[in-house]
């Protein structure tokens, strides 16, 4: 029992050696304390080993009890160390479902990417069949440019052969036309000898009709003279017949008569024989030139003829040539046209070309990028395969240990589903907890509010607090300021009282000099009524004393200061008062109402009047300005009536 | 109707302004009140008494006195200070031996409380006269930097040539406009 028991440990700990060698040493220990029997150190436990001693049945009793109670506490820890290892378990059945989780989620991705990477290399694929599309548009369009180009050239080529031809012929038709025009000159100017000889046939012609004209004249005068002579001879034998035998001188003369006329008849045949031979010479003369204007003429008539013809023909040969010369120049703009065609298609094609040139550049060189993408794709794919192929393959181990770690896990899910109700009972106990926490939070919250309140109000009375501490301050130093008044008033009393008594002492001094003053007004009215007294009596002017000069001098006559005015000085001071007072009252009477109230106090201050004679002179300039109102009165008589 | 009413209390509101010509004998008092009145320079004899005239300056209608300056009828100045509303106070810029007289009346005349808010406006005349004192000496001499709460203004002037007068007219009417 005991060997297998240690079996099972040495098992237990040699599999874990690690975490367990600490606590297997102690036991170890202990098994060989209690197997020898005489251990006197009695463990924590064991108690009852020094009791034991006494006999080997007790002893062995003693030690399977031990032995049951380390096994007990053996089975205790390895239960400990199971439930240990149960946790770690989970947690390792844990990471790796994680782990499987995590896998799967690199698979979707890697799925993903691979589905990813499938439409780009389908959207490659489409642009290369774009891109072919593109070369074989492209080349059809480079054929039928190059076609019509060709057409074009073909076109080209037979308006300048037609060109040439025409060129040629035209060439011809003017050297027609030069020869022609040579011939004409040449024509011409036989037409002119023609036409000299005719002048010349026509002058024969008619010198030789003039000579025919004397001619005939003169053998009709041959003629009438041998009329006249016939019947002259006649004459003459009718009277020989008559007269022949008496006058035989008769016969003589017509003897005479009749060889004169045998004479004149030889000589007239003479005369026409040589006349016909002219005639005749000219006749001939005639005839051969008839026979040369004749054959003149008909010199002339070809040559006409000929003119004409060659005309008709330089008039052919020209619309020809001018056909011939439109012809030319349609032809040129045609060629014109063609070639600024040509240019133009040229030029299209050759902009179509670089275009295509580009546009196949540029595609080739997506196609490159593409290819290049599709590479990188495929690695990637493959990459990403192979790596499929590992998760796979890590994925299948994975999930035969997941399998193995399910079955464990199953048993602890069970417990986890307990632990799970306990949760939920757990958590609507928290759910309570919650509420009433709400509740309490509420609670707390409006506390909050009373405390802020009150504490508003706390810094409400501070600051009330503080109001009035300053209150008390200013009126500390008011107070301290009144004081210090006090005392100044204090000082001041004394000082008043000091005064007081020099006003009584200064009273006391004006009252003597009222008394004084009283007086000296008395001893003034005096004097006055004597000065009085002293004017109405004009002969005494002896008292003229120093008042004079205070009281209104100039209501007296200016001769008594001539005469009695002692001071020169103070005579030249009145003058000019006088002649001072002179213009005011002249302005005050001239001038106007608002002028003269502003003259009144002059008028009065020179006069010396009495307040009230300045007021009743106010008033009646008042009254005078104004419309109504009636005439004010001095209230008593003050001027000396 | 509110422009009509005021047009009318213009009218009625239209008072002269009452101004005092004032200063020794012989300063140019009766030469600038001609001056200022007709624009010509008359021959005066010294005053004895006053002269009155109206002067119109830039829609301003003034009451001008001109007081006769002599010794003995200075203190009748005192007659006429009520309702002022400006004193022309003339001094001889040349005469040097009078100024501190010329102080003393002026000083004297402002302590007067009648003329408390009347404007001052002090001509240093007969600036052409060779010789003269400026307008700083006319200044100090009559120690105008001690005169606070009065608008007041110095000008100098020639009566006879016209010189400043229209200068010194102007910083009054416009003071005066000011006042209002």
């Amino acid at each position: 029992m005991f060997a297998s028991l240690k079996n099972k440990i040495k098992e237990e700990t040699g599999s874990d050696l690690s975490k367990l060698t600490a606590k297997i040493t102690s036991s170890t220990v202990q098994k060989i304390d209690s197997l020898r029997g005489r251990s006197h150190q009695g463990s924590t436990s064991s108690l009852n080993s020094i009791v034991s001693s006494d006999g080997l049945r007790e002893d062995i009793q003693n030690e399977s009890e031990e032995f049951k109670k380390r096994l007990s506490r053996i089975e205790s820890e390895y239960s400990r160390k199971l439930e240990l290892k149960e946790v770690e378990w989970k947690d390792l059945v844990k990471q790796k479902d994680k782990h499987l989780h995590i896998i799967e989620k690199e698979k979707e991705e890697a799925y993903k990417q691979i589905l990813n990477l499938k439409e780009s290399l389908k959207d490659a694929e489409d642009f290369k069949q774009k891109i072919l599309n593109h070369q074989e548009n492209n080349e059809q369009i480079e054929t039928l440019q190059v076609q019509e180009l060709s057409k074009v050239k073909q076109l080209v080529l037979l308006r300048e052969q037609e060109l040439s031809e025409k060129t040629a012929a035209l060439k011809e038709a003017n050297n027609q036309l030069e020869k022609l025009r040579s011939e004409v000159n040449r024509l011409r100017r036989q037409e002119e000898q023609l036409s000299d000889i005719q002048d010349d046939l026509e002058s024969l012609r008619h010198s030789s009709s003039r000579d025919l004209a004397t001619l005939a004249t003169n053998l009709a005068q041959c003629e009438e003279e041998r009329r006249h002579l016939s019947d002259l001879v006649a004459v003459l034998r009718e009277r020989l017949s008559n007269e022949t035998s008496t006058d035989e001188h008769a016969v003589k003369e017509r003897r005479l008569l009749e060889q004169r006329l045998e004479e004149a008849h030889l000589h007239l045949a003479d005369i026409k024989t040589s006349w016909s031979d002219k005639i005749a010479s000219l006749e001939t003369q005639v005839g051969r030139l008839s026979r040369q204007a004749a054959e003149e003429s008909a010199e002339r008539r070809r040559a006409v003829q000929d003119k004409e013809l060659l005309n008709d023909k330089i008039k052919q040969l020209e619309a020809e040539l001018e056909c011939n010369k439109f012809d030319l120049n349609n032809k040129e703009n045609k060629i014109k046209r063609l070639t600024a065609d040509i240019n133009e298609l040229s030029f299209e094609l050759k902009s179509l070309k670089t275009e295509n040139e580009e546009e196949i550049a540029f595609l080739r060189g997506e196609l490159g990028n593409s290819k290049t993408e599709l590479k990188v794709v495929k690695k990637n794919l493959e990459n990403s395969e192979s790596e499929l192929n590992k998760t796979e393959d890590e994925r299948s181990k994975l999930k035969i240990s997941v399998d193995s770690e399910h079955q464990a896990s199953n048993s602890l899910r069970q417990i986890i589903t307990k632990l799970e109700r306990e949760l939920a009972e757990e958590k609507s106990n928290s759910l309570n907890v919650q509420k009433t926490l709400t509740r309490v939070t509420t609670e707390k919250n409006t506390t909050l509010l009373r405390n802020a309140e009150i504490s508003q109000q706390m810094e409400m009375v501070k600051q009330k607090m503080k109001r009035q501490e300053q209150e008390m301050n200013e009126l500390l130093n008011k107070l301290l300021n009144l004081e210090e008044e006090n005392s100044k008033l204090k000082d001041s009393k004394s000082i008043e009282k000091q005064l007081r008594d020099n006003i009584v002492e200064l009273e006391e001094q004006i009252s003597e000099k009222n008394t004084n003053i009283k007086t000296l007004q008395l001893r003034l009215a005096d004097l006055k009524k004597t000065l009085q007294q002293e004017l109405r009596t004009p002969g005494n002017s002896n008292y003229h004393t120093d008042l004079m000069e205070n009281t209104a001098a100039v209501l007296t006559p200016s001769q008594m200061f001539t005469k009695n005015f002692p001071n020169s000085v103070k005579r030249d001071e009145e003058d000019v008062n006088f002649k001072y007072l002179k213009h005011v009252i002249i302005k005050f009477l001239t001038s106007r109402e608002y002028e003269a109230q502003h003259l009144i106090k002059a008028i009065s201050t020179l006069l010396k009047f009495t307040p009230e004679e300045e007021r009743l002179i106010h008033e009646t300039l008042e009254w005078k300005k104004s419309w109504f109102g009636s005439r004010p009165k001095s209230k008593s008589k003050l001027f000396p009536s | 109707m509110g422009m009509l009413f005021s047009y009318f209390k213009s009218l009625l509101g239209t008072r002269e302004m009452r101004i005092l010509i004032l200063g020794l004998d012989g300063a140019g008092k009766t030469t600038i009140l001609y001056r200022l009145q007709v624009g010509e320079v008359v021959t005066t004899i010294p005053t004895i008494g006053f002269n009155v005239e109206q002067v119109t300056y830039k829609n301003l209608k003034f009451q001008v006195w001109d007081l006769g300056g002599q010794t003995s009828i200075r203190p009748y100045w005192r007659c006429y200070y009520s309702n002022t509303d400006a004193i022309i106070y003339v001094v001889d810029s040349a005469d040097k031996e009078r100024m501190g007289i010329s102080k003393d009346e002026l000083f004297h005349m402002l302590r007067e409380e009648e003329l408390n808010d009347a404007i001052l406006v002090v001509l240093a005349n007969k600036q052409d006269i060779p010789g003269c004192m400026s307008l700083k000496d006319v200044h100090q001499a009559l120690g105008l930097e001690a005169l606070k709460n009065r608008t007041f203004q110095i000008f100098k002037t020639s009566a006879t040539k016209g010189e400043g007068l229209d200068m010194a007219m102007e910083w009054l009417a416009n003071a005066l406009k000011n006042r209002k």
